[in-house]
């Protein structure tokens, strides 16, 4: 290896090269799924000109409107090929876009082969200048330029699979109709030609048979062909007009009118050709409407997501107060064994979440998040929670009055830090969903309320301990919690709250106010006595609980 | 005896036959519309007593955000009534010429649509990841980092009604991407008139 | 002086934010008048509000009562935001004027304030000495025996609802009769859109029969 300095010169090369060996490996197709389709139906149309074409050489030889057909088989020849090059290299006025995949590409390769042979005698017919050889090559060979063609068409079919939709099958058969319009008036010319000819009989009965059990297929269902009764208004009516033509169709032929059967077979190619792009513009539909609701599906889980981080953001507010609460409950001796293994639940959890913001936890339903400025602000949560919590946990351990103290003092700094992330949180995945927006409001409030169950409850019982000053945050917060619970029942027009007319809601929060209303007074009086400190013990969680139900019913209903 | 069976068939037949009372215009009693691969038929309610007892027929919602749309949101975007709204169903929409599209979002999808839409809530064309697959389901194809309207298909959009914003907040981001506005149709009326005019709504499980 | 006309106007502005329930984020209400008394166009501010009455009927009888096409006879079709401003612009400064297409008792019972009823059945066998007292209230002027629109009023004409025809019975032979199409406006949601958005209607008082 040539030294490139400090390069790892045989990595690097060893990169290139596996680069360009996987640029191989990817599957060259960058067609969308209309583009395809496009593809596969003009593919699939390729088979039919192939007897097209034989049919007109057959009509030539018998001077059977010579002039017109060797017209038609100069286009078909033209067109036939313009599509073998369009379908490799893409071709913008036929609508064809290119198909790289490879194994296709051979096999149109293989068709153009076969095809530039079969071109020779075409042009020798126009020229007039065919021999009986020209006419043996056709006859003999257009089956087998058939086979490879349909390979072709095989091939670009399984490159999309189609759905269980049953309808591709109907599609794939009413395709195969039109090519068989063409080979059965193909054999009848070469009957006429040659009324002896065993091979041809034998090819028109069978397509005969073949086309008749189709279209009975499409229209009544056939179990054996895969096919079910076709419900569809439009295209049953297609295919009925198509049945009509079919019955004076096989009319000309037992006749033995070749001139009508050639005439008419082009009539019925051009109504199984719009049986098929029906069936098509069917299944296309189908499979948007899939493609698009399944796009709606991914994009509202990632959005729920993203609302259960805000929502745990929001509950940790509400555990701060809630954690100061027990510890005071312990304090006064009140459901001790209970409030203990509360206070452990607590900070456990609150510690979890915390840390669930960073790292991710799949239990809790969060992912990591990666946004600085609310990495910042954790950053600032955690200088704060970690003493809370040793202090806490001390507390827990040894019931004294010291660590009591310093959650008493700092619970509120690290509310109003919780508060901050929050709001850090909706800002980095803002809802741009403007109905969101107007109910954001109403939804803020109900979850404060939350907080403010938990915060009266702890200022109530710093206030049975003597604590200073605790008496006026207590009426401030029972008045805001008051104030706001109107505001929500009723609406309020100077703040722009709308009160709900949704049953729901309107019921949840009457039950609210049921048991606030016996909750206020308790909370206010001056002294309570044992009985009524346990009913606002007892009562206090089931006020959190229907709050939260409230902001839940807030949050999801469609109507407020 | 045979004659008089057929004739009596025949009478029968006339009979069961459905006669419309209420007809969506004098020479159209009802439109087929193909909802996956089924037929459902859009037909008005027949009973002449039938009030609307639901939702929409409260007539003060909050503003913001309900405020009442202008007749044209977005100059340049036609709008359109019920009778150009049914045309482009029985004719277009049925031979995948255009898309019927609900941009409200899930919950009122589910609670009830107009036969034949897809759901394509306004929300998603503000997550950057999902925008660009709409477009290209819409038939919009990126060619050379720029994205060409030319197959795009010819898109109605409705929300619940005059006072609703769903659509006209989707229209105006589609706009923003660059599809033209000739492609796009506001059905106004939305889900509101279409019920107030007895017309067939689908509920979520087909 | 300049201080009583200052908390007029801060009155004025602050009133137009007071309402919960607007027409559009700069309009709260407007003020018209019908027959000579102010009315004050808003919405109805209960957010519990149902209209309840004949207007959420569903299902009359087609014909005759069929859905209409959104476009009408060539002229501009309008909503009901462009009813308010309508109101609020051309109404208001005399330009114009809102015409109730339906009989007298409709327009009695019930109307949108500050309108005018032109029954349809005024127009459909009319003559032209009928049609020219009536245009000339209108605003037209007649020079040297024409009939001259340029100062004509725009007329914003409204039924029962989209599917009423009476507007259209109105409008299609006052233009064949020369009407302006610029000038004229189809309110096509007419009452029924109306009511649905809670606005303020005019309603006929009944008295108590003795």
């Amino acid at each position: 290896m040539a030294d490139f300095g400090t390069y790892d010169a045989k990595g690097w090369v060893v990169k290139v090269l596996v680069s360009i060996f996987l640029l191989f490996l990817i599957p060259a197709s960058a067609l969308s799924t209309r583009e395809l389709a496009r593809d596969i139906n003009l593919a699939g149309k390729q088979r039919m000109l192939i007897q097209r074409m034989s049919k007109d050489v057959f009509m030539i030889v018998a001077n059977i409107e010579k002039e017109r057909a060797k017209s038609d088989l100069r286009k078909s020849m033209q067109l036939f090929e313009r599509r073998l090059k369009g379908l490799v290299d893409g071709d913008k006025e036929l609508g064809l876009a290119p198909v790289k995949n490879r194994e296709f590409r051979a096999q149109i390769t293989r068709v153009s082969k076969l095809w530039n042979d079969f071109k020779l005698c075409l042009k020798n017919v126009l020229n007039n200048k065919f021999s009986q050889k020209d006419m043996s090559y056709v006859k003999n060979n257009n089956l087998q330029l058939l086979k490879e063609m349909n390979e072709g068409v095989k091939i670009l079919v399984a490159m999309n699979p189609s759905t269980k939709i049953v309808r591709a099958q109907a599609i794939n058969l009413a395709g195969k109709e039109r090519m068989l319009t063409q080979s059965i008036a193909k054999n009848t010319l070469l009957l006429y030609l040659d009324p002896k000819d065993g091979v041809a009989r034998q090819e028109l009965e069978k397509n005969m048979a073949l086309f008749g059990k189709i279209l009975n297929g499409l229209i009544k269902g056939d179990e054996a062909l895969g096919l079910q009764p076709t419900k569809i208004p439009w295209i049953r009516r297609k295919l009925q007009k198509a049945n009509k033509e079919w019955v004076e169709f096989k009319r000309l032929i037992e006749r033995g009118d070749y001139k009508g059967v050639v005439d008419y077979a082009d009539r019925l190619l051009v109504t199984m050709d719009n049986v098929t792009k029906l069936y098509e513009k069917s299944i296309q539909k189908e499979k948007r409407a899939l493609a698009l609701a399944s796009l709606v599906d991914r994009f509202y889980k990632e959005k729920a997501k993203l609302k259960r981080i805000i929502n745990l953001a929001g509950k940790q507010r509400m555990l701060t107060q809630k954690m100061t609460k027990e510890a005071l409950l312990i304090t006064l001796h009140i459901g001790e064994q209970r409030n203990e293994a509360q206070l452990k639940n607590d900070i456990e959890l609150y510690d979890r979440t915390l840390r669930g913001f960073v790292k991710g936890d799949e239990e809790l339903g969060l992912p990591a998040t990666k946004n600085l400025e609310v990495l910042a602000q954790i950053k600032r949560v955690e200088v704060l929670w970690e003493p809370f919590k040793s202090h806490a946990h001390a507390f827990l351990q040894k019931k004294e009055i010291n660590d009591l103290k310093y959650l008493l003092g700092h619970n509120e700094e690290l509310l109003k830090e919780s508060h901050i992330l929050v709001q850090k949180f909706k800002r980095a995945y803002p809802s741009e969903d403007f109905l969101e927006r107007a109910r954001k409001e109403i939804v803020d409030i109900a979850g404060r309320q939350r907080m403010l169950t938990q915060k009266m409850t702890k200022e109530k019982l710093l206030i049975l301990l003597h604590f200073d000053n605790v008496k006026q945050k207590l009426m401030q917060t029972v008045q805001l919690f008051n104030n706001s619970l109107k505001d929500l029942r009723f609406g309020n027009r100077a703040k722009k709250i709308i009160k709900p007319t949704n049953e729901k809601v309107k019921k949840q929060l009457s039950k609210v106010a049921k048991i606030w209303e016996n909750l206020k007074p308790l909370y206010l009086k001056d002294k309570i006595s044992q009985k009524e400190l346990f009913i606002i013990i007892k009562q206090n969680p089931v006020l959190l609980k229907e709050m939260d139900k409230a902001v839940y019913l807030a949050e999801t209903v469609v109507e407020y | 005896m045979k004659k008089f069976i057929l004739i009596i068939c025949g009478i029968v037949v006339v009979l069961l036959a459905k006669d419309y009372k209420v007809k969506i215009t004098k020479d159209l009693p009802y439109v087929d519309v193909e909802v996956y691969g089924k037929v459902v038929r859009i037909e008005r309610v027949q009973n002449t007593e039938h009030k609307l007892r639901n939702s929409y027929i409260r007539t003060s919602r909050m503003t913001p955000p309900f405020y009442i749309q202008p007749f044209e949101p977005v100059k340049g975007v036609e709008t359109y009534g019920e009778l150009e709204l049914l045309d482009f169903i029985k004719n277009r929409l049925n031979f995948d010429e255009g898309a019927l599209i609900d941009a409200r979002i899930p919950k009122w999808f589910k609670m009830g649509t107009i036969p034949g839409a897809v759901n394509l809530p306004f929300s998603l064309f503000y997550a950057k990841e999902y925008k660009d697959d709409v477009l290209e389901y819409l038939g919009a194809q990126k060619k050379e980092g720029k994205w060409n309207f030319d197959e795009a298909l010819t898109l109605v959009i409705f929300d619940n009604g005059p006072w609703d914003q769903q659509a006209v907040d989707e229209i105006k981001n589609l706009v923003k991407m660059g599809y033209p506005k000739e492609k796009i149709k506001y059905y106004r009326g939305g889900m509101q008139y279409w019920q107030i005019l007895g017309l067939t709504t689908l509920k979520d499980g087909s | 002086m300049q201080l009583l006309v200052l908390a007029l106007i801060t009155i004025y502005t602050f009133a137009q934010d007071d309402l919960l329930i607007k027409i559009a984020p700069d309009i709260s209400y407007v003020n018209v008048l019908h027959h000579g008394i102010r009315v004050k166009v808003m919405r109805n501010q209960d957010p519990e509000h149902l209209l309840l009455d004949d207007y959420s009927k569903t299902s009359r009888p087609c014909p005759p009562f069929c859905i209409h096409p959104i476009k009408l006879e060539g002229i501009k079709t309008i909503a009901t935001l462009e009813m308010v401003k309508f109101m609020r612009d051309k109404v208001n400064s005399g330009r114009g004027v809102i015409v109730d297409a339906r009989l007298p008792s409709w327009y009695k019972a019930e109307t949108i304030p500050s309108a005018i009823n032109i029954p349809f059945i005024v127009f459909e066998k009319i003559d032209r000495k009928k049609a020219e007292k009536i245009f000339k209230l209108l605003g037209m002027e007649v020079k040297n025996g024409h009939w001259d629109f340029s100062h004509a009023k725009e007329i914003a004409v409204f039924c029962n609802g989209v599917w009423c025809d009476q507007s259209r019975r109105l409008i299609k032979p006052m233009i064949k009769l020369g009407y302006p199409k610029e000038k004229i406006f189809w309110y096509r949601n007419g009452m029924q859109g109306w009511k649905l958005l809670g606005l303020t209607t005019v309603v006929q008082k009944v008295n108590k029969a003795k």
